[in-house]
């Protein structure tokens, strides 16, 4: 049953950032056959180089294809903030990006002496220099790199926070910022990795089947509900959200913004005007709203002030999670603001509180497995079923656990129209799910 | 041997079936607005999900290859927006002029499209093009281009936000047809039928008078007669309700030097020292303290409005030296349009202050706007108000209500309905909140 080479490039890269080497080997076709993908062959690849403390990034198969919301790279690391082993979705483009630059999984082994950059394009990894990024705040770093290398369609890149060893950093997809909770970006600083950049040049095939079977799904989705969407709100919204709250951030709300092919956006961007205290004037500001816990951490602390903060908390390339819990209470948004410089400074460990990772009814060590940063909002089984079935077949799990009413066997269907094949698939994602 | 001529002869190069410079499609302004087709883009719809790049590339590549698309739909990072690059299928393509194989052309079905069998790839397309919407593939390394899929967009039908809209290109053309009736009639009206009645008409109860004229009277005789300042209300009302648009549409002398436009050529530049829209203010106060000083109304012997509404019948000045006047403000038509209205008229600077507080406004580059490749309503604008240039930048230009005429010839011409008419207090970007 080979019905995953289409999908795959069948490409593993390996960097050896000791050595500063890197080399392109073929992805064992048993595994793909035993482990389907994402996160499982991700494990399983992180415990061949268990030795050398690997980062393993990799996609699924559905990552780039027609399925909905098939955005999902997954990170698996064993976690510095919370211990074990943590597998934490990176979502936007950084999925498909990363099958079509021409590898599906990445290992990154060892720690360089110097400041580095992994670039893939084409098949083909480069280990840049990234000394001159040291410090940099995010959104000045990726200018400089976008200057400097023009295929670069997908940058995961580390902050300030990471550089100085903040446990409490958070990796940043461009200017996004990203679920990270786990200490995906103090890993990425212990190894001296700056970012990974992915240009995806290439394709995947496709088949008619797929595009229609795409448009029942969306049919289906949007049956009940509308499409009417109200973005980063839909999501607060079945979190938990004060009303005062919803009403500034509706009011800013400039568009409604989604990852890869997914026809219901739970991102927005939003407009604001603020008296910057530092240069005591009236500011015209821009932020991209992704991360939804984070968000309301932040606003549970800082009230109206959690735009600029937020904005802050991405700037330096902090998880505002992390932050919350070591933010002053009752501050001035000046005193906030300096607080979050001064943390992405000071390399002090942050108490790390288990409330935080305990919203909804996900257990909270199941939470932590995942990068704490998707929205618990189902049950707690249930929650985990529906993230360990995106994290595996590369679909985006905010989605997953949104929409219930795409199943397994929905999904699969995109990899095989053949019932015994389905059948056996289904089978086989039911094994995985439960070890 | 004669056979081989024939045959010789017979055979076709593809240099026969290159379409030749004279060749190209150029269509007469008058034809081109109902051939413009090309696909709207809405940002404030758009989610970034890529779908759009996803459908392109199968029809340029067959392969689910974003790169490889015709439409690329980027993130500006800072702003957070979200903007397409994508053909318009200009009215004059600047790719078709570029083009050294003479590859692109455009179908009487008014889309732009490049011949593969003779494009070289040379990317002189992608320099000319303002838009850089021909993208080169990084597979293939041949140059695509939107041919709006023959008239059936994949792009347009697949966008799960609706941010795409595929336009045929639509045409107010009513609009133009209505104010030329307006014109002929209010001309008929105050020049042959109640001659010199603009400058004053007495029936009854009912009193109108120019509101320059009446200023210069209040000037002149040094007292305020409150008939007189009422009996310009129906002209001051109807600018406050609707800007300029007595200058546009009721002005039989604006009506003149449009029909004197329709067969002047502008080929001679006006001397800047001349173009100052401030003039007209300093004629209007140059005619009231003349008309305080000397103690008649000093403006209205010569002013060209009063002038021609007074050259009919016995008592009419056609060969007075007024008319000469009129001859004189006629012949400087050779240099830009409407020069009396736009640098000189004190009726015009008048009604400009009461536009300024007035209840609309023309709103030029909503989001259907595809500013860098079109301008007609520059082109089309008597009062020169539109910058063609910021439009070129992508910059929706401000339009001057205290200069616009409110003739609706942008609204007229713009084939993808971006001007628009609305209230003063509508917003026409997103607001931002104050925190």
């Amino acid at each position: 049953m080979k019905l995953f080479n289409n999908l795959y490039n069948m490409k593993v890269g390996i960097v050896d950032l000791s050595e500063l080497s890197s080399e392109v080997i073929s992805l064992d076709e048993q595994i793909v056959e035993e482990k389907i993908g994402g996160a499982a062959i991700n494990e399983d690849l992180f415990n061949q180089y268990k030795e050398d403390v690997p980062l393993v990034i990799g996609v699924g198969p559905l990552t780039g294809s027609f399925a909905p919301a098939s955005c999902l790279a997954v990170a698996t690391f064993l976690s510095p903030r919370f211990g074990n082993l943590c597998h934490v979705p990176l979502m936007l483009r950084t999925g498909p990006e990363m099958k079509f630059s021409g590898i599906d999984f990445l290992v990154v082994k060892g720690s360089a002496s110097l400041p580095k950059i992994v670039h893939i394009d084409k098949g083909t990894i480069r280990i840049l220099s990234a000394e001159h990024l040291i410090g940099v705040d995010i959104p000045e770093g990726l200018q400089r790199l976008k200057k400097e290398i023009m295929d670069s369609r997908s940058i995961l890149l580390t902050g300030p926070a990471a550089d100085n060893g903040i446990p409490g950093a958070s990796v940043s997809i461009g200017f996004n910022g990203s679920l990270d909770k786990a200490g995906l970006a103090f890993l990425m600083a212990s190894k001296n990795l700056k970012g990974v950049i992915f240009n995806g040049t290439g394709g995947l095939p496709f088949t008619e089947d797929n595009l229609k079977h795409n448009e029942t799904l969306e049919r289906k989705l949007f049956e009940d509900e509308g499409r009417k969407n109200e973005g980063f709100l839909t999501m607060l919204d079945k979190i938990g959200i004060k009303e005062n709250l919803k009403g500034v951030i509706k009011k800013a709300k400039w568009r409604d913004m989604a990852c890869y092919h997914c026809p219901s956006p739970c991102m927005s961007s939003v407009q604001f005007t603020w008296h910057d205290p530092r240069k005591n004037s009236r500011v015209e500001d821009n932020i991209f709203l992704s991360d939804h816990l984070g968000f309301l951490a932040l606003a549970k602390k800082s009230g109206r002030d959690v735009f600029p903060l937020s904005e802050s908390c991405r700037r330096f390339g902090l998880d505002p999670v992390a932050v919350t819990e070591r933010l002053p209470e009752n501050e001035s948004l000046l005193e906030s603001l300096k607080a979050i410089e001064k943390m992405s400074i000071t390399p002090e460990e942050p108490e790390i509180k288990n409330e935080s990772h305990q919203i909804g009814e996900a257990p909270a060590e199941m939470h932590k497995l995942f990068g704490g940063g998707i929205p618990p909002i189902l049950p707690g089984e249930l929650w985990r079923k529906r993230v360990c079935l995106s994290m595996i077949l590369g679909v985006c799990p905010i989605f997953l656990v949104r929409f219930q009413q795409i199943s397994e066997s929905d999904l699969l269907k995109f990899l095989t129209k053949n019932e015994s094949d389905l059948s056996i698939l289904e089978e086989k994602i039911r094994f995985i799910l439960e070890n | 041997m004669q056979e081989q001529t024939n045959e010789q002869n017979n055979s076709i190069t593809l240099e026969d079936l290159r379409p030749r410079p004279e060749e190209k499609k150029t269509f007469p302004d008058h034809f081109m607005p109902r051939l413009h087709p090309g696909i709207l883009f809405d940002p404030k719809k758009c989610t970034g999900c890529g779908t759009c790049e996803m459908v392109c590339s199968l029809r340029n590549v067959s392969k689910i290859a974003p790169a490889s698309a015709s439409i690329k739909v980027l993130r500006d990072e800072d702003s957070v927006k979200n903007f397409a690059i994508l053909c318009q299928h200009c009215r004059k393509p600047l790719c078709i002029e570029a083009c050294p194989t003479r590859a692109i052309e455009k179908g009487e079905d008014g889309i732009v499209r490049i011949n593969k069998l003779f494009c070289v790839a040379c990317g002189l397309c992608t320099i000319a093009c303002p838009e850089a919407a021909p993208l080169q593939d990084p597979i293939t390394g041949e140059i695509n281009k939107c041919d709006l899929c023959d008239g059936d967009p994949q792009c347009v039908k697949y966008c799960p936000s609706g941010a795409l809209i595929l336009t045929k290109g639509k045409s107010f053309r009513w609009i133009k047809g209505l104010r030329w009736f307006v014109q002929t009639i209010s001309f008929l009206l105050l020049v042959v039928v109640l001659i010199g009645t603009f400058c004053s008409l007495k029936a009854g109860a009912l009193s109108l008078s120019c509101p320059a004229g009446v200023l210069q009277n209040i000037a002149s005789s040094g007292v305020v007669v409150l008939v007189w300042v009422l009996s310009t209300f129906l002209i001051i009302g109807l600018t406050i309700l609707a800007g300029r648009f007595f200058c546009g549409w009721i002005c039989p002398f604006g009506f003149f030097l449009d029909l004197v436009d329709k067969i002047t050529p502008k080929k001679i530049g006006l001397p800047s020292f001349f173009k100052s829209r401030m003039a007209k203010y300093g004629i209007l106060i140059g005619a009231v303290g003349g008309s305080c000083a000397f103690g008649f109304q000093v403006f209205c012997p010569i002013c060209p409005i009063g002038s021609i509404c007074r050259s009919h019948g016995a008592a009419g000045t056609l060969n007075g030296a007024n008319m000469g006047i009129v001859a004189a403000l006629a012949g400087l038509e050779v240099t830009e349009r409407r020069v009396w209205c736009r640098y000189f008229c004190p009726v015009g600077a008048i009604l400009a202050l009461f536009a300024k507080i007035g209840l609309i406004k023309i709103v030029i580059g909503a989001n259907q706007c595809k500013k860098f490749s079109c301008v007609q309503c520059a082109e089309v604008c008597p009062m020169g108000i539109i910058d063609a240039n910021k439009l070129r930048e992508g910059i929706s230009p401000e339009i001057p209500m205290t200069e616009c005429i409110t003739c609706m010839r942008c609204i007229d011409r713009c084939p993808y309905g971006a001007a628009k008419i609305r209230f003063r207090w509508q917003k026409t970007i997103p607001g931002n909140i104050e925190l």
